[in-house]
């Protein structure tokens, strides 16, 4: 294969050298790989390339060592990515060459695939799949997924082949059977064996597996922890540590082919199960039911982790249905004052809070997001009423110049404006037009209310502290202290929601009036005090008004209510 | 899977999820039909329409749904295998650790909610991680505060800032944080490594904040932090994100790679009561080559000022006296007059020393932050109201012609100068 660099190249060398399944050698091969992990890419073409290349007899251990690199947990990605990549390729090549003895290894490491995390579950399922026609000719899949032994298997252990078709259900879920399904397709997958001297490649290989098996142990040990998890929903109770009394493998035979590190507890899995007992396929509800746990502080470990945990799912979805109403509705408004706002031409993006007004802003009492819901709730029922008895000589708004939409009222007998309210006395006088005018409601809304007065106030009063600041740091020469920090205004914009718009700022709105309390030079270098300025210059157009509050700094339109008299 | 006028139905089992890579420009949207389905822990509402215009989203469900993809996303597929169940597992943890602080005392140090560092190199899910915890918290009925330290994408400001930002709500899909209201500090770079003092100085600044804010709300406080980090995890990048443990007294670290994890778990054997959980990265993650994140940098300064096509917003352009603002910079940068220097400028290596600039043709399309600071001396502690990009410089007239987000007269008279810059328009 062209392109391999050196170090590929060295690689496939020794490569050729794995002859045979001994452990020490895949392990070194592992290893050696392992700390290069740059030339990844060039490792599993050398590894492509030895597989395609080499005698017959020397692929499986090569399987092997791909085995080996994808069940070490310090796996780089680089290279459970490249080698999930042509694991089906590698697999199906040697499968497709071998003899039935190959076979049963393959199969045999190939069931164990799908319960590593390094695995792609789709790959290793494409692998088994690959297995099933020559293994379906013998015996029809009864695993669904799961290949059945295949053919040629010398029926030497009815029970135990019995048992693999039922207990790699676990492997093929996702995942909910805890810490067991590491092992326990593994115990499944030796115990029905071959004969011992059948393949001693193989075997020897796996008489060293069983040196993997430290890597296994933090597994091992969680079905004990494990054993409250999965307890309740399940039909099948304890079943890891029931040895089944009468169908264990002889006992040369396990020690031969696990070596002593496997309990022989763990041999007993798969026969625990009675055989009678209902087994659901492998796409049934029952792999869907994950175990319920209980909910703690403390993280659940590596292998925990991963599973998929029914409480937590229904925790989610319970609590998801609380609190969606109230998301709902405020993005419903959120979408509308939006539109709003687009319709009138001012959307812009705000200018973002000093941290005093944010952290007022943010700190709100608990019941604040409620209560702000509520209220927008019914100032949304409020919007909705708003409707004025027709007048045709006023056939258009008086602020925007919009003509109205009608519609009949039953209830009146009367032809109405929709959404207009008829402003008369000192709210005309207030929004600048004649008595008995006929407006808009979102003109209003535009318009500055009590609480946009009471936010710029509390921008004009951040503003006088910060110059009151600056005159105290040139008196002073250049003082210490964060800037912004110490000028907390005096009134706070949420709390100043309740008070009355002070006359003096209210005026300052209403009649236009040169910049306030400090214009230096041209419109930016008018800091603070500019934002209520700005309005005031501009209230003639009334839909300002929300650009005058953005312009203030405050914080965000969920938090005003505007309010409309 | 029915193809009729480019529109797919998919239907998902339990655990699956459906991941769509949508290029720009071409329209994308995914309505739910039946079932139950999220983006990145976001719900999707039933016949609605969701718009994922070049976007890359993955629409995950817990129980089973059917969603209708209308127009031709650059990739579609169901993918079967997804990290979420470790995810959620996390936030269950999570959840109950918000439980117990809620139940002290207010004030106490046991009120204080799980503070969540998320760490990771580059493309391996961190900000999407994030998204998820802060969603599945929020629909829990707890208020996280989202704190964006990935200076080079942000996904709550422009780039170049650290941010804090309260999720009150489930995260819009297609606006991301940016509808909601942020603190933000201007560090001005897209690295880290660009000035790492500054870095740690307007970290433990924003930690300090945050800190203020949960001592005067228990929610808050019970609620904790999700931080984000950036994608650079060894050498100065590595103690960079060592001071984030520390600065915000991080309880909880969720790493993405297995040798950070392995590192992490060695240094900060010290203080045990940090959690350190190791989390694979989703097979859905894209990885991104390095001028897709500069596109991706310019688009989100885009989104600042013009807003989604969802939410369009309008800049506004203006001209304005180059005396009426005052440019500085942070740290050394070329080219500055000892003139430009203010009173006091201390020495040459100091990363922290602000240099007044006078205006030039350099400063055309910078990014700028607009600080609230009063004098010069106190940018470093001030937050930023918002961001200008400079589109011209006229040095005989002594004019700067800005795009600010908003009309009217900027916040703040003190802008501060990075490195980053967009030729947007």
């Amino acid at each position: 294969m062209a392109g391999l660099s050196a170090f590929g190249q060295a690689y496939l060398e020794n490569l050729r050298d794995l002859t045979s399944a001994d452990r020490r050698s895949i392990v070194t091969l592992k290893d050696l790989a392992f700390e290069n992990a740059e030339e990844a890419t060039n490792v599993v073409k050398s590894i492509r390339q030895h597989i395609k290349q080499c005698p017959v007899a020397h692929r499986l251990p090569a399987v092997y060592l791909v085995d080996c690199m994808l069940k070490a947990e310090n796996c780089p990605s680089v290279y459970a990515e490249q080698l999930n990549k042509s694991l089906l390729e590698v697999f199906s090549f040697v499968w497709d060459n071998a003899d039935a003895t190959t076979r049963k290894a393959l199969t045999k490491a190939c069931k164990l695939w799908q319960s590593w995390p390094n695995f792609d579950k789709k790959v290793a399922q494409a692998c088994e799949a690959h297995m099933v026609p020559a293994a379906s000719v013998s015996m029809p899949a009864v695993g669904g997924v799961l290949a059945p032994p295949y053919q040629g298997l010398p029926v030497m252990q009815p029970p135990t082949i019995a048992a693999v078709p039922t207990r790699p259900l676990a492997s093929v879920g996702n995942g909910s059977y805890g810490g067991a399904q590491q092992h326990a397709p593994m115990s499944v997958a030796a115990v029905p064996s071959y004969p011992p001297a059948a393949y001693p490649g193989a075997y020897s290989y796996h008489q060293q597996h069983s040196g993997f098996v430290p890597q296994q142990r933090p597994y091992m040990q969680q079905p004990v922890q494990q054993q409250p998890y999965y307890s309740a929903q399940h039909s099948v109770p304890t079943r890891p540590q029931v040895p089944y009394p009468t169908a264990l493998p002889p006992a040369p035979r396990t020690t031969g082919l696990l070596g002593v590190q496997i309990p022989v507890s763990l041999l007993g899995q798969p026969h625990a199960q009675p055989p009678s007992s209902p087994q659901p396929g492998p796409s049934s509800p029952y792999n869907a039911q994950p175990a319920a746990r209980q909910r703690t502080t403390e993280f659940p470990g590596q292998q925990l982790l991963k599973e998929l945990d029914a409480t937590a799912v229904q925790d989610l979805q319970a609590a998801s249905n609380r609190t969606r109403p109230a998301f709902l509705d405020a993005a419903f408004l959120r979408n509308k004052r939006r539109t709003t706002l687009m319709a009138t031409g001012s959307a812009s993006r705000q200018w973002f809070p000093t941290i005093d007004m944010w952290l007022q802003g943010t700190t709100a009492a608990p019941t604040d997001n409620e209560l702000d819901i509520a209220e927008d709730e019914a100032e949304a029922a409020k919007e909705e009423l708003y409707f004025v008895e027709e007048d045709p000589s006023q056939p258009e708004c008086a602020m925007s110049g919009e003509p109205f939409e009608r519609f009949y009222d039953p209830d009146s007998d009367k032809w109405c404006y929709k959404d207009a309210v008829l402003l008369s006395g000192e709210d005309a006088a207030k929004h600048g037009v004649m008595d008995g005018s006929i407006v808009k409601v979102h003109c209003l809304a535009g318009a500055p209310s009590k609480l946009q007065l009471a936010t710029l106030r509390a921008a004009k009063a951040t503003a006088a502290a910060a110059d009151e600041l600056r005159q105290a740091t040139i008196t002073f020469t250049a003082g210490g202290g964060s800037g912004v920090t110490p000028t907390t205004p005096p009134q706070a914009p949420v709390p100043a929601l309740q008070l009355e718009p002070q006359p003096a700022v209210a005026a300052a709105l209403i009649k236009p009036e040169p910049g306030p309390v400090e214009a230096p030079a041209g419109p930016v270098g008018s800091k603070r005090p500019a934002p209520p300025a700005e309005p005031a210059a501009r209230l003639a157009a009334p839909e300002a008004g929300v650009a005058a509050a953005a312009a203030a700094g405050f914080p965000d339109a969920k938090r005003v209510k505007l309010e409309v008299q | 899977m029915a193809n009729e006028g480019g529109s797919s139905e998919y239907t998902l089992k339990a655990n699956e999820e459906l991941r769509l890579d949508c290029p720009a420009g071409r329209s994308v949207s995914v309505r739910l039909e039946d079932g139950t389905a999220e983006i990145f822990g976001s719900e999707l509402h039933r016949g609605r329409s969701v718009s994922v215009s070049g976007q890359k989203v993955a629409v995950f469900t817990w129980s089973g749904c059917r969603v209708t993809v209308q127009g031709e996303p650059g990739v579609v597929y169901v993918a079967d295998e997804t990290p979420n169940a470790a995810y959620l597992n996390v936030h269950q943890t999570l959840s109950a650790r918000r439980e117990e602080a809620a139940k002290a005392g207010p004030g106490t140090a046991a009120a204080r909610g799980p503070v969540v560092v998320v760490v990771g190199p580059t493309d391996s899910g961190k900000s999407t991680l994030c998204r998820m915890l802060c969603n599945w918290a929020v629909r829990s009925e707890w208020q996280p505060t989202f704190v964006d330290l990935d200076v080079g994408q942000g996904s709550v400001t422009a780039p170049g800032c650290l941010s804090a930002v309260p999720v009150e709500q489930p995260v819009d899909p297609q606006e991301g944080f940016a509808a909601d209201i942020p603190l933000a500090f201007f560090y001005g770079h897209a690295s880290p490594g660009e000035n790492p003092t500054l870095f740690k100085a307007l970290c433990d600044k924003l930690a300090a904040l945050l800190q203020r804010r949960a001592a005067a709300d228990a929610k808050a406080s019970a609620s904790g932090l999700v931080i984000n980090t950036f994608g650079w995890v060894d050498g100065v990048g590595y103690e960079l994100q060592k001071h984030i443990i520390s600065s915000f007294q991080a309880d909880v670290v969720l790493v993405m790679e297995d040798r950070l994890h392995f590192q992490l778990q060695q240094d900060l054997k010290s203080s045990p009561r940090t959690s350190i959980v190791k989390l694979a990265k989703s097979g859905g993650v894209v990885t991104r080559q390095t001028d897709e994140r500069r596109t991706a940098r310019d688009h989100r300064i885009r989104e600042y000022f013009y807003g989604t096509p969802t939410a369009p917003l309008q800049p506004a352009t203006q001209t304005i006296r180059a005396s009426d603002i005052a440019v500085y910079r942070i740290g050394t940068g070329p080219r500055a007059p000892s003139s430009a220097l203010p009173l006091g400028a201390s020495s040459l290596a100091d990363p922290l020393r602000l240099t007044g600039l006078p205006p030039s043709l350099d400063w055309q399309q910078a990014l700028m932050a607009v600080s609230y600071a009063a004098t010069p001396e106190q940018i470093l502690n001030s937050n930023v109201a918002g961001f200008v990009l400079v589109k011209e410089v006229d040095t005989a007239r002594g004019t700067v012609t800005l795009t600010t987000p908003a009309p009217g007269p900027l916040p703040g008279r003190y802008l501060v100068l990075g490195s980053l810059r967009s030729a947007i328009d």
